[in-house]
């Protein structure tokens, strides 16, 4: 006999609740706005719950949920989406040169400097580091390959390092010509 | 598993503390970072790195209001349950302003209850603080083009920085190599010349400031330093993270005050052209007007002609 609806709901929260903090910063990250972020986390827990019976238990919710926040965040946003896939420039400019990690440096700096890294870098490194996804996790979370997680969280951590070493040296100013 | 260079070890290192090695990398790395006191440093920076972006990054949670209207739209949803109460159910955005500051107001009142005086003292200065709150944060939509906070901080950044240390150049043409840099950089002191007509330019070059790269334009007139800046306008520009169509909204002038800093921005489709000063408002718009205007018209002519993007370096 199937469970009672009430106790399935108390099932699924007592599962998927856990998550909501760390949904809601990374809604955050992409919304820029609160009440928007809110929404967004909102609406990934009602399509979640109204597809959990399809959610095969052992598997990963985390991912899953994630997962469904992503869609759901770039449904409406084919162009943006299209910007997940790095560029050549953004690829160039992250290879040359890898600063030692400055020491000593503030919540703040990290912060910002987290800002700083472009989106489809910005986001597997906040995953992994942040909110400590292991690897397949953001594979499955961000629908892309495990080799690509891979590449652009070394790329992502190595832009991080890049401006924090650049506020490290004060203003991270430099002439080019 | 062979040992490793420092090389190895560095591109590593990540992983090895997000815990995705296998066992034998995994010791590996430790074998070399015992032997190695540079690489010992590297991760002992790395993992004070990490448990720094942890810290600042996890201090953010859904309110405890969040949560219940997360689970009362739950409720709402599931069968057989009884649809929440209005007022409950419904947006987050319609609600959380409002109940966050009835919960502020009960906190901060409760112990006042019985002190008339200091209550009304407190009730006013909440007022004025709310007042400026609301002021600051006041809503206002995102322009499809409106540029980033981000993104000014670097056009004034790369402004303060870089052009004081021009003030006494003689006087300058753009160089060769900006033209390297991106087609479209060169001739840009020729074609602002005619607008910077008693304005004296000290330097031109590419230069850049927390990670972008502008054409950069030093102008002083008597003791004041005016930069044109020339920019890609690319996604982290843009303040909701999207490069729009440069829709003629674009071509209007968009304005920013921090500090003493007053910044005039025009946009094409592949560049921003800012003037940034420490002058008033309406100087700073006349300025960018008249040497701004002009290079950006041009930029279009030459975006048109060139579709491909502009190489970079």
């Amino acid at each position: 006999m199937a469970p009672h609806p009430e106790q399935q709901l108390a099932d699924f929260e007592a599962q998927a609740f856990g998550y909501a903090d760390q949904l809601f910063r990374v809604a955050l990250r992409l919304e820029r706005d609160y009440g928007r972020a809110e929404d967004l986390v909102q609406e990934t827990y009602l399509n979640a719950w109204r597809s959990f019976h399809r959610f095969e238990p052992g598997t990963n919710l985390r991912a899953w949920l994630y997962r469904i926040m992503f869609n759901r965040y770039y449904s409406g946003r084919r162009r943006e989406r299209l910007q997940l896939t790095p560029t050549e420039e953004t690829i160039a400019e992250t290879v040359a040169y890898d600063p030692p990690t400055p020491q000593h440096v503030t919540d703040e700096d990290v912060i910002a400097a987290i800002d700083r890294v472009p989106r489809e870098f910005q986001l597997p490194v906040v995953l992994a580091d942040i909110e400590e996804l292991s690897y397949k996790e953001i594979a499955e979370a961000l629908a892309i390959p495990l080799g690509t997680v891979m590449s652009r969280l070394h790329r992502g951590r190595k832009i991080l390092r890049t401006e924090l070493a650049n506020y490290a040296r004060g203003a991270g100013y430099r002439v080019v010509d | 598993m062979q040992a490793l260079d420092c090389r190895n070890l560095k591109d590593l290192l990540d992983s090895y503390l997000s815990d995705e090695l296998s066992v034998e990398t995994n010791h590996a790395v430790l074998r070399h970072v015992e032997q190695c006191p540079a690489c010992r440093t590297e991760m002992a920076a790395r993992r004070d790195l990490r448990e720094g972006m942890r810290r600042a990054g996890t201090q953010l949670r859904l309110s405890a209001e969040g949560r219940e209207r997360l689970r009362e739209r739950l409720r709402a949803e599931a069968p057989g349950q009884t649809p929440a109460q209005d007022g409950v159910r419904g947006s987050a955005r319609e609600q959380s302003r409002e109940s966050f500051f009835k919960r502020l107001l009960s906190d901060v009142f409760a112990p006042l209850r019985g002190n008339p005086i200091l209550a009304a003292a407190l009730t006013l200065l909440l007022t004025l603080g709310l007042g400026y709150g609301l002021f600051l944060f006041r809503p206002h939509t995102v322009a499809a083009a409106e540029l980033s906070r981000e993104f000014m901080s670097e056009a004034i950044g790369d402004h303060d920085y870089c052009a004081p240390q021009f003030r006494d150049e003689e006087s300058a043409t753009m160089a060769e190599d900006a033209k390297e840099y991106d087609p479209a950089y060169a001739d840009l002191d020729r074609i602002a010349e005619v607008g910077a007509q008693g304005m004296k330019l000290r330097a031109a070059h590419v230069c850049s400031f927390a990670g972008r790269s502008f054409a950069h334009l030093v102008y002083t007139r008597g003791d004041d330093l005016i930069s044109l800046l020339v920019t890609e306008r690319n996604a982290k520009a843009m303040k909701n993270g999207v490069v729009p169509d440069d829709d003629g909204l674009a071509a209007g002038l968009q304005q920013e005050i921090r500090g003493d800093f007053r910044v005039s921005a025009y946009q094409t489709r592949r560049h921003v052209v800012l003037v940034v000063t420490t002058l008033s408002d309406g100087e700073t718009k006349a300025l960018a007007e008249k040497i701004a205007r002009p290079v950006s018209d041009h930029l279009r002519n030459v975006e048109v002609k060139s579709p491909q993007p502009a190489p970079h370096k």
